[in-house]
């Protein structure tokens, strides 16, 4: 095993964790936190699998993005004031079912026969044919991506907006 | 691509585990040092501007002054609320230090002087600064404080609002770098890298091909390290102290050692970025020593500019200071990245690209002048139009006052 | 690196973790979390097999892929936590099984 393989489960571990603590932490703040660690150990993943850009735009993109749920979720719940249930009467059979697919998953990972190159032959991917090939062959879709961040923005503060003429 | 920071001086290859202990207690002392010293020059420079002298009494010129402040701080009781969420409250202060740690890693501070030469190093600085906030909104949070909790809100508020202009205007000086790069190499690889940045600057410096740039880069950073006139989420008479109000003793110092690392780190980047680095005037030619000198001495001009700011301006408000970043700062920042593009895509010359960006800035300052002469002329005309007029004090007024304003 | 199977496995243990939030929680930000989750779960997959497949079959794809998304999913809280403002404002609670007018 090598040191990256170490950091690797490592890094999964904390992933696992943080991503129990989102689904089980009573106190939503407490779960948003941990959201944000899982989602830095996915970054960390993706380091470890040579993406460094990925990780990065994960980073700048999701910290951003979950502080606002973080601070949503703060002004929404005030549960301080009126506790209410965390969790629905289906919980057993919502752990079935949770536990039921990651089986099939693990059986399906475990009994395909992947293709897969040697060790010695999985190479970093060099961030420069990432670009190359994000504005070359994927223009069109990065540019309606594009699109769709603004009309999603401006959806999101025609849906916020308050009812009232007066309010705005 | 140079691995070793001290082994240098030292003339042997250390272990790889030997040298990345030196280089963070490198680090560390560089920004324990940094603290203080900032402490103490913030005090006298600012007494300067109010004409006073500042800390005089501990050791020759005041200088002990900031030694003896941390020592009260190690000495003094860390309090936690009982109300507070207490592993929240506890951990903000680490979680608020450790990304601004973080960003040491790609700085250059000459040449061959980095902690790790990142290949993607400007986007880094931007991916780690951004974690920052997640500290500042659990000490909010987790203090169970009004004002602590309106201050983290006004802190993620503000820190959000003023990394997409810095974000757009380093993307402006990347397209320059690239397009140089392209010119050289024929490949743009290596663009994001701090230190290729600093590289390019060897004649001239990227505040004069972007002197938008730099405004906007500038300004924002004011906002990101909520020095005046940006200091909304810990102006002392409107949230007391901030999202940091219940700290005391050492959890509180790590807050300020935090702030006055980002202070630091931010002119550094700035100082790489615009003003040349350790390139500027001598070049790679030049020794070790003296471009260490001239990116520090860079560095220091923007924190004495930064300084400067807090002496001489008033405090935004908070709908004022978000409007600037969304309304002015941001839309100008596009255009910048849009006339560098095009620019480029017809094979401009740089002078083109700097011509273009000090007439973008003469008019964003015509604009905020233009605006700020409107609206005081407005409040001159409504103070003559209504002046203050003595008025009788009827029975209704004092049960009015003494039923409290509550209505 | 980790070999393929393993790194699939965690992906599908992330997954599976956010397939259980969202069938118990019932706090809609909290559910909004934990679809971020299984979304994370499913770029993890895709980057790994473009990596991984990389020499073999010659491209990338994948990587592009779990960038659009990160893009789309910033997009996607944006106006989910529209809708949820909206929620609070007409119903007063965030809780999805108070929220069930179309029920009847």
């Amino acid at each position: 095993m090598t040191a990256t393989e170490v950091v690797f489960y490592i890094i999964a571990f904390f992933m696992i964790a943080a991503g129990l603590g989102v689904v089980l932490f009573r106190n939503i703040v407490h779960a948003a936190l941990a959201l944000i660690m899982a989602l830095a150990a996915v970054a960390g993943v993706y380091v470890i699998l040579s993406v460094e850009f990925l990780a990065l735009a994960q980073l700048v993109i999701y910290g951003a993005a979950v502080i606002m749920l973080v601070l949503f979720a703060l002004m929404l719940t005030r549960s301080r004031e009126r506790p209410q249930a965390v969790f629905g009467k289906n919980r057993p059979f919502a752990v079935a079912v949770a536990g039921g697919l990651l089986a099939a998953f693990i059986g399906g990972i475990v009994a395909t026969e992947w293709t897969q190159p040697a060790r010695d032959d999985i190479e970093p991917v060099p961030f420069q044919e990432i670009g190359d090939v994000l504005f070359s062959v994927w223009a069109v879709p990065f540019e309606v991506v594009s699109v769709v961040l603004l009309i999603a923005l401006a959806g999101a503060i025609l849906l916020s907006l308050p009812d009232d003429e007066e309010e705005r | 691509m140079p691995d070793v920071v001290l082994s240098e001086f030292a003339g042997v290859d250390l272990p790889a585990v030997v040298d990345a202990l030196l280089r963070i207690v490198f680090i560390v002392a560089l920004m324990t040092v940094n603290a203080l010293a900032l402490i103490y020059l913030e005090r006298k420079v600012l007494a300067r501007f109010h004409q006073r002298v500042g800390p005089t009494r501990t050791g020759p010129f005041g200088i002990l002054q900031s030694a003896a402040d941390a020592l009260k701080l190690m000495a003094k009781e860390d309090l936690r609320p009982t109300s507070a969420d207490r592993w929240v409250f506890e951990l903000a202060p680490y979680f608020a230090f450790v990304p601004i740690f973080l960003i040491f890693v790609p700085i250059p501070f000459t040449q061959t002087w980095i902690v790790r030469d990142l290949e993607l190093g400007f986007l880094y600085v931007f991916g780690v600064l951004g974690l920052n906030l997640v500290g500042v909104v659990m000490a909010g949070w987790g203090s169970d404080n009004k004002y602590a909790l309106l201050g983290a809100v006004r802190a993620a508020a503000q820190a959000i609002s003023y990394e997409l202009p810095m974000l757009m205007v380093s993307v402006g000086v990347v397209l320059i770098v690239a397009s140089h790069l392209i010119a050289d190499t024929g490949s743009a690889a290596g663009a994001l890298n701090l230190n290729v940045i600093a590289g390019d600057q060897r004649t001239t410096p990227f505040f004069l091909l972007q002197p938008l740039g730099f405004v906007i880069f500038m300004v924002a950073a004011l906002a990101e390290l909520h020095r005046p006139p940006f200091d909304t989420p810990v102006a002392e008479s409107e949230v007391v102290g901030g999202y940091f109000i219940e700290y005391s003793g050492i959890r509180w110092s790590f807050f300020f050692l935090a702030e006055y690392t980002a202070l630091l780190l931010l002119v550094l980047i700035a100082s790489v970025v615009f003003l040349g680095g350790w390139n500027f005037p001598f070049g790679a030619d030049a020794g070790l020593g003296l471009q260490l000198v001239l990116t520090l001495l860079k560095a220091s001009a923007l924190i004495f500019v930064i300084f400067w700011s807090r002496a001489v301006m008033p405090r935004l408000r908070i709908d004022q200071l978000m409007a600037f970043s969304w309304k002015v700062l941001l839309p100008f920042s596009i255009f910048q990245v849009m006339a560098n593009a095009i620019i480029l895509a017809y094979n401009g010359a740089d002078w083109i690209i700097g011509l273009t960006s000090l007439a973008l800035l003469v008019l964003l300052a015509g604009l905020v002048y233009g605006r700020a002469r409107l609206q005081a002329g407005e409040a001159a005309r409504r103070l003559r139009l209504r002046p203050a007029r003595p008025r009788m004090i009827t029975a209704s007024d004092v049960s009015g006052a003494g039923g409290g304003s509550g209505s | 690196m980790p070999p393929l199977e393993n790194v699939l496995v965690v992906s599908a243990i992330l997954f599976s973790i956010g397939v259980m939030g969202v069938l118990t929680r019932r706090n809609a930000v909290a559910i909004l979390m934990s679809v971020e989750l299984m979304l994370n779960a499913v770029s993890i997959n895709l980057v790994a097999f473009a990596v991984y497949g990389r020499i073999p079959f010659g491209n990338f794809t994948g990587i592009i892929f779990a960038f659009f998304v990160v893009v789309i999913a910033a997009a996607e809280v944006a106006l989910a936590l529209g809708v949820v403002v909206r929620l609070y404002r007409s119903r007063a609670t965030v809780n999805v099984d108070e929220v069930n007018l179309l029920k009847w």
